[in-house]
């Protein structure tokens, strides 16, 4: 992608913005981490595009972002938790606030109801079936995204898949 | 079983982002687009001049040590040596080597200037017998005389 003009950034904003408002919102715990995170993902972009930097495949691009600052956002917010926990006790733990959703009722529960199960996965396997399943993002997109080889995205995808049924049964 | 996978495909076409939400985004990232890039030169001057910095101090201390080092093994190998070399070696309690091989002259207790320490390595005994004070009794009267009387 050769340079990019600010209108045509917003546009790939609006293009890609709500599916990856959805994917960080399954990822994290709050509506609210999950808003800044996927702007900081476009900001982040226009940056990279801004040094002259050009990209081939937006939407891998955006999701590679997108886990990176997801990976970073744990480690810190982890640290955090543990200096909130020595300071003032358990009782100020942040709980993961899955209320406050747009969309009719319906769809509010079933996104709150995956994310229980998904939040019962291994980080990596939550990390592909989320791309995959509600992100819909091809096997290379996902290699992209996660840095992995196609070949190795697949045996994770089909061993999550194991699991998350294991899951669902029980 | 499949129930999870058909929640997966209800939640593929529906958004869970608020519209509210989009514009608030919009307008963070167009103030993003608009805010000056922040100039990176006065970090890199900064670690520049650290790095030279370092590196002259570096220079200087080598330099430094490495003129000063041949001191530093003497003063700690031996201390005896280098104060053989200062001129107020006689008056120290530790022998000296190159004095050792002298007689320890009786200049330290004589109160006449001439006793100099050039005057020292001389064997011969008549310049300090002739050098004496006069109430030294052994060399100024031969014969006990009628000073032994009294």
């Amino acid at each position: 992608m050769d340079q990019v003009s600010e209108e045509r950034f917003i546009e790939l904003y609006h293009e890609h913005a709500g599916k990856l408002f959805k994917y960080c919102y399954f990822r994290v715990h709050s509506k609210e981490d999950a808003e800044d995170l996927s702007g900081k993902v476009f900001m982040k972009t226009w940056d990279y595009l801004r040094q002259g930097n050009t990209i081939d495949n937006m939407r891998a691009f955006l999701y590679r972002s997108a886990h990176n600052l997801i990976v970073d956002f744990y480690k810190t917010s982890k640290k955090d938790r543990e200096v909130s926990i020595h300071a003032f006790g358990e009782d100020e733990i942040d709980l993961p606030d899955e209320t406050d959703l747009a969309g009719d009722t319906e769809i509010k529960h079933t996104a709150e109801d995956v994310k229980r199960k998904l939040e019962l996965l291994p980080e990596a396997y939550r990390d592909i079936i989320i791309m995959k399943y509600i992100n819909d993002l091809t096997i290379s997109e996902i290699a992209q995204a996660t840095g992995m080889t196609e070949n190795n995205v697949s045996v994770k995808l089909h061993r999550a898949v194991e699991k998350l049924k294991t899951i669902a049964q029980s | 079983m499949n129930d999870i996978f058909k929640q997966f495909e209800e939640l593929k076409g529906a958004d869970l982002h608020e519209a509210e939400m989009l514009k608030r985004q919009e307008a963070r990232i167009r103030a993003h687009i608009h805010a000056p890039v922040p100039p990176a030169t006065p970090l890199s001057s900064t670690l520049i001049g650290a790095v030279v910095i370092t590196l002259i101090a570096g220079i200087l201390i080598f330099v430094v040590g490495k003129d000063s080092a041949p001191i530093m093994p003497v003063v700690t190998s031996s201390p005896q040596v280098s104060a053989s070399s200062t001129p107020v070696a006689s008056t120290s309690s530790s022998p000296l080597p190159t004095e050792s091989t002298t007689p320890r002259p009786t200049h330290s207790v004589s109160p006449t200037p001439t006793s100099t320490p050039t005057r020292t390595p001389t064997p011969t005994p008549t310049p300090t017998q002739t050098l004496l004070p006069p109430d030294e009794p052994a060399h100024t009267s031969p014969t006990p005389g009628p000073a032994a009387n009294f």
